[in-house]
């Protein structure tokens, strides 16, 4: 007995709910949103709405997850709606759910795509190159990387789309026109509520949790911790305290900024209280490290250094170094300013370090402190202005 | 239509122009596809098992041969 003209590997490609539906693609399809969503959570790839994707903010794993679960729910909700109004027959929910559970695999190409850090260095090179005025120049391997998300991201949105109908259509057992155009209309209508519901998603993530934005009184903007934890940092009106014994804690702003000057008073008694910029992340961007005389993180060489962080390495651009530099707990200002690819550091208004540096063009300013057991650090920063 | 209706036992023929039932126009796939149905107690998720296909794919094809049974039925009733 034939039951449909169509056969063969493509049709699982294109059509698999033929063969696929009810509880058996549910549980495929919500495996495989969520494995989109776990990669995407690797490579801050955000699927913010039915059918979109772009690299974004670096956000705790459930938020990845819910946009994945949400962008399903919106379409399949509304597909339901319709598919009841325009269905002559009865059709079942849970194989309209799972169908376009399933229909969304093809964003795990997607999310993979996006994995290579070198597309996401292409996009901020190209905008960061732009913004300054410098004719654009690209790492070749960056631009190929780009333009494989870009054509993966492009080819699997239409397979995507052409699976998601044909889940409505066999579903609901729909055709022709009316089935059509009723689809397009829906994916649109879903689109508008994901998007509201993923938005909805990033504002309580920024705003509730372990990684809210915090608002320090006297300080301007919204900062949040890059590295370490939220513990690590406390403060008073205009006053921030950063302690750690474990490794590095970075307290950066929400807003990138390109040219820009960070100004602190800064002091610690133990080990270090540094001013950063244009970090990407955790691991990249400018730290001007400041290490006062007679603290144990001393070790007798009281110093400055600019250090440029890729890739969570390390290397010195530039280092100043005095006997009797300051001392413990004296609040000294430290000046930490970045113009083009020119960077600059100036203690008490005095320029004591520069360098030339083109790897990052803009990012977040940050506070960073770094300890361990053996050598704590408790690093203070006041009248912190950002301009 | 059938035109000729033949007893084997006494080989009695009888000629005019007699309508099929319904079920007997349909196309042999479509036959066949109603006797599972009726083997399977009318069960689509039984019969998706046994054809190797999803439950709609068996749901569609049953509605598209109820369909069928309706416009055959249709014709029969406007024909004298």
């Amino acid at each position: 007995m034939k039951l449909n003209g169509e056969q063969g590997p493509t049709v699982l490609l294109y059509k698999p709910f033929i063969y696929l539906a009810g509880s058996k693609a549910l549980a495929l399809g919500l495996g495989a949103i969520l494995l989109a969503s776990s990669i995407g959570a690797a490579s801050n790839a955000h699927f913010d709405g039915v059918l979109d994707m772009h690299v974004g903010a670096d956000l705790p794993v459930w938020v990845f997850l819910s946009e994945g679960i949400m962008n399903w729910l919106c379409l399949g909700i509304v597909l339901l709606i319709a598919g009841r109004i325009i269905s002559r027959t009865s059709f079942r929910t849970i194989d309209l759910f799972g169908t376009q559970a399933l229909a969304r695999w093809p964003a795990v190409f997607i999310a993979l795509s996006a994995l290579p850090k070198g597309s996401q260095r292409f996009i901020q090179a190209l905008v960061d190159q732009l913004r300054s005025g410098m004719s654009p120049r690209f790492n070749p391997a960056d631009a190929v990387a780009f333009v494989v998300m870009i054509g993966v991201t492009l080819a699997c949105v239409i397979w995507m789309v052409a699976l998601m109908y044909q889940s409505f259509s066999i579903s609901c057992n729909v055709r022709g026109a009316k089935a059509i155009i009723t689809f397009i209309g829906g994916l649109f209508v879903a689109e508008v509520l994901s998007k509201i519901g993923v938005y909805g998603l990033v504002f309580l993530a920024l705003h509730t949790g372990p990684n809210a934005a915090i608002r320090i009184p006297g300080v301007a903007g919204e900062w949040t911790v890059l590295s370490g934890d939220r513990e690590q940092w406390s403060w008073t009106t205009n006053v921030i305290f950063g302690h750690s014994t474990t490794g590095d804690s970075l307290l950066a702003s929400t807003k990138r900024y390109g040219d820009v000057t960070i100004v602190a008073m800064v002091s610690t008694t133990n080990r270090e209280a540094s001013l950063a910029l244009r970090l990407q992340d955790g691991g990249n961007g400018y730290i001007a490290v400041f290490v006062p005389d007679d603290t144990p993180g001393a070790g007798g060489v009281p110093r400055i250094t600019l250090l440029k962080r890729k890739f969570g390495k390390e290397t010195e651009l530039a280092m100043y170094k005095k006997a009797g530099l300051s001392g413990p707990g004296k609040p000294e200002e430290l000046t930490f300013a970045a113009k083009g690819p020119q960077l600059e550091v100036r203690l008490n208004g005095m320029p004591v370090l520069n360098a030339t540096d083109a790897t990052f063009l803009s990012g977040f300013v940050g506070l960073r402190v770094y300890g361990d057991i053996g050598i704590p650090c408790d690093g203070i920063f006041s009248n912190l202005t950002v301009r | 239509m059938v035109k000729r209706l033949r007893c084997e036992a006494c080989e009695t023929e009888v000629e005019g122009l007699y309508p099929l039932p319904p079920l007997a126009s349909l196309a042999l796939d479509d036959q066949e596809f109603i006797q599972e149905f009726i083997k399977t107690s009318g069960s689509l998720k039984e019969m998706a098992a046994i054809l190797g296909v999803s439950y709609p794919t068996v749901r569609n094809r049953l509605d598209e041969i109820i369909e069928k049974l309706k416009r055959s039925e249709a014709s029969h009733r406007r024909k004298p």
